[in-house]
This record gives structure tokens, sequence and C-alpha cells, in this order.
């Protein structure tokens, strides 16, 4: 009798089981699990978010389109659906710096961020970054946030979502929004990272 | 769309009733009403027990962790894949289809993964978030009898024994079905609900109750009994505290709230922070 190994950790077995059993019920099938899995995959992450800065450093109207309704401002150049019902876009500025949590799980803005990084939805992030987020930020992410800059931080609790439109850098005059959206960084957009510098972005 | 096929599964010993589904849920064919209507009584019993208060179980929990301190400094990676593990992306996607399908819905899957108890909460979540999922997703389907736990653990078993054979699902979809399931993920509707007139206006002095509640809320223990003045309104929003076990038209006004960060931390706040927070009615009081 051959030995088994048993190829499956627990959490694999698990997944497979419910997966199976929901086959045999008729509630799914392989194809519909693997169409979801690429719509996270593929279909959401933060070149959406990336575009929508980029839009807002460039063109002033749009900008204020976000600062009033980010929900349809953002509909309009497609990015909306399940985790943007209602969005709101919260800018940072010379006197502001926003970041952005959710304490009670992982909310997140999904069509313009993607999935959230396990970071995000740690206890470590998600206990600290209400209490002490100049601290958490300058150990964590290396981001100083000055004494004579505000911080707000964003408790993502209901249905609603938060992004963070960082500064736009310096030494970009002149650059076209599709230039500028290699800055904005999924982080900066977090409120953990200022957008990169145009040093910053590898070619 | 309302064909009725009967089929006899001997192998699994149940008599399966397929029907188009006629639930709100988007509509992808059959589904084996017979199995759940078999289990009707067991079904009642897990109605009647949402009104039992431990039924709900206590979940003002872990979960709720704003404030706590001893986690340690925040294990930030600059990258990492959408999905370390396969298992990962496929319990999403189930839990994804199990809310397309009106199974579950957010805060009744937020309640199922507050649920699972504070030492697993945490000690699983350093394996992985999506921990939380599929043991928010199992329960869920067995609690609304679309197996039962035996058959779970059963199925767990054959498949780390290595005697699980793949075997075709019970029916196909049509692609069309599928792509309008991921077109429904795209398309946007409004939170905003009828309900109440608004108490509070923007601008006002509020403070959050003291409450200590033994079912679903998102009311962070550390702006309890805090003093915040309301940043903006929402409108009237579905409220979780109610429409976690059951979904309803159940909406109550919804406000952003600013706390000052001396206000929530004294002495170990500063006086330039300030921390926002999305809180129903319910949750405050007039100052």
């Amino acid at each position: 009798m051959s030995e088994h190994v048993n190829k499956y950790t627990e959490y694999e077995a698990r997944t497979k089981a419910i997966e199976t059993l929901l086959y045999e019920r008729g509630l799914i099938t392989p194809a519909a699990v693997d169409r979801v899995v690429s719509y996270y995959e593929n279909d959401v992450g933060p070149m959406g978010g990336a575009r929508i800065v980029a839009k807002a450093w460039t063109d002033p109207e749009y900008a204020d389109w976000l600062k009033r309704d980010a929900t349809a401002a953002m509909a309009d150049m497609g990015y909306a659906g399940e985790q943007a019902h209602e969005i709101e876009a919260v800018f940072n500025d010379s006197s502001t710096h926003h970041v952005v949590v959710c304490t009670l799980c992982s909310c997140y803005p999904w069509p313009i961020l993607g999935l959230p990084p396990a970071w995000y939805k740690s206890m470590e992030y998600r206990s600290r970054v209400v209490v002490d987020p100049r601290g958490v930020l300058k150990r964590d992410f290396s981001l100083d946030v000055p004494d004579d800059v505000d911080l707000k931080v964003w408790d993502s609790s209901s249905e609603r979502r938060y992004v963070v439109v960082p500064e736009r850098p310096e030494g970009t005059e002149g650059w076209s929004a599709e230039q500028l959206t290699k800055l904005v960084s999924r982080d900066s957009m977090i409120g953990v990272a200022h957008a990169l510098k145009p040093e910053e972005v590898v070619a | 769309m309302n064909k009725l096929t009967l089929i006899h599964r001997g192998s699994t010993n149940y008599v399966t009733l397929i029907t188009a589904s006629t639930t709100s849920a988007v509509d992808l064919g059959g589904f084996c009403w017979e199995y759940r209507n078999r289990n009707a009584e067991r079904r009642a019993t897990v109605a009647s027990n949402a009104d039992r208060p431990d039924w709900r179980s206590e979940v003002d929990g872990i979960h709720d962790c704003g404030g706590m301190t001893g986690y340690g400094p925040v294990p930030y990676q600059k990258t990492e894949p959408f999905f370390y593990h396969e298992w990962e992306g496929r319990t999403l996607s189930i839990l994804t289809w199990m809310h397309l399908k009106g199974i579950s819905w957010w805060d009744k899957s937020r309640f199922y993964r507050e649920m699972m108890g504070n030492e697993s909460y945490v000690n699983e979540l350093r394996d992985s978030y999506y921990t939380h999922w599929l043991s928010a997703a199992e329960r869920i389907l067995v609690s609304d009898c679309y197996f039962t736990e035996e058959e779970r653990k059963h199925r767990v078993e054959e498949i780390l024994d290595g005697r699980y054979v793949d075997r075709p699902p019970y029916q196909e979809f049509d692609e069309s079905q599928i792509q309008e399931a991921i077109d429904r993920m795209h398309t946007p509707h409004s939170l905003k609900r009828e309900g109440p007139e608004p108490e509070f206006t923007i601008g006002d002095e509020v403070v959050v109750k003291n409450m200590n509640p033994l079912g679903h809320s998102r009311c962070p223990k550390f702006v309890r009994a805090r003093t915040g003045r309301i940043s903006t309104y929402h409108g009237c929003q579905l409220y979780p505290e109610t429409t976690y076990l059951e979904l309803s038209d159940d909406a109550r006004p919804l406000y952003t709230v600013e706390f000052t960060s001396r206000e929530l931390w004294g002495e170990d706040g500063n006086d330039r922070d300030t921390v926002y927070v999305d809180l129903w009615e319910p949750y405050l009081v007039a100052a």
C-alpha cells in the first residue's frame, strides 16, 4: 500500500471542502469561483486611484468635483461599485495630512486601490494608528509628519470609504497626467507615504 | 425560467428539487431549495436563536482593537501579491458569491467573523486575514443549512486523506450569468435610504453612549463615552445593529463625528490630531 502524502494544508482543505460542497448544491461552479478571483486580481487595483489623483493634480475642476462628490467623480472615470458605493477623498496639503484605517475589520476602497495589504488588516496597524498616528507613521513607515501639520485619521466604520489624495510632488511642472500616475503609490493613497518624487520612480 | 427538475441523488440519498431562483439576488439558475426545506425544523431553531441573548454571542470582542497596545510594530511590506495562497482568493470568491446570492451581506459576514473567538481571531490572523473569511463562510453556510457541520468535517477529512475525487459541479452556469455577477460588482448603488429625520446638525457636540453590546456593533470602544463634534451628515443608511442577522430597511441617520486626540487619549494624546469615525445616530446623545 503506498503512503498517502497529504498535499493540502488545513486551510486549503477547508476551502476546498466548502467549495466542493457548494458545487454539489448547485450554488457555484469552478468557473464562477475562478472568475471572481480574477476580478480581484485584475479588475481592481491601485492604478485606478493613481489615475484619479493624477487627474486631480492636473485638472482643478476635477479636483473640485472630487472634493464635493468623489463617488460621482470616480465613477465618471469608470471606477465604481463594490466597496466604493460612497467614497470621500481627503486632500493632503501643507498644513494637513490624512491617513485611513478600519479599526474594526479591513474596509478599503477596492475599485480604486484593489484589495488591502496584509499590514492594513493587521492588529498592529488597526490598534495604534488611531492613538499615535505620528509615531506609527515615523516608526513603521519612515514618514515624518512635521509638528506644524495637523494629522487626521479616518476610521472606516460604516460602508463609506476614504481615499487620500497626496500632495503633488515638486519638480513635476509640465508633467502629463499619465506621467504623474507613476508617482502615485498605493501607500500614498492610504496616507502612510507621500507620493513618489520624480527621482524615486524606477524607470 | 421556472423550470422544475426532479433528480434523485442516490449517492447522497436526498431528492433535490431544482428551480430557478426567485430571490432578489443575482439569478444564477438552480439552487437546492429542497435540501434547505428538509432542514426547515432546524432552520426555525436557528431563526429563533436569533432572539436569545446567548445566540448573539459576545462579539464586542477583540476585533474592536482601536487603542489597544501590545501588538508591536506594524508588519509593513512595500509590495505583496494579492493572494499569498490560492485558497485565499478562492475563499474570498466564495464569500463574494454568497453576497451576490443574498446568502450573506456585509454586516452578517462581519458578525460571523467577529464570532470566531478572540484567541482564534488574533492567532489565525497571523497566518492570514483570509482565515477570518473562511471561518465565517463555514459557519454561515452550516448555520443557514446549506450543509451540516458533519458533512463539512467529513469532506475536509476526505480531502486531507486524499480520498476526495474532483467531480463535475451539479450544474454549469452560462458565461453570461457569471458576467452579470461581475457587472454587478462594478455597478454602484446609493447607500442612502428612507429613514427618520436627523436629530443632529453639523457642528453639534455629541457624546457617544456608554455601552457593552452583545451583538454586532460598529461603534468602536475607543469612542464610547467620548465627546465629539458632528462633522458631516450622510443621510440615513442601513443600521448594522439591527440588520446583521436579517436584512431589512432599517436605516438611521449616519454622521461622521470628529474627536480630538486629547479627548480620546487624555495626556497620552496631543493637541493637534483628530480622529473621524462614522457613527449612527442611536450611538449618540446631545452633549
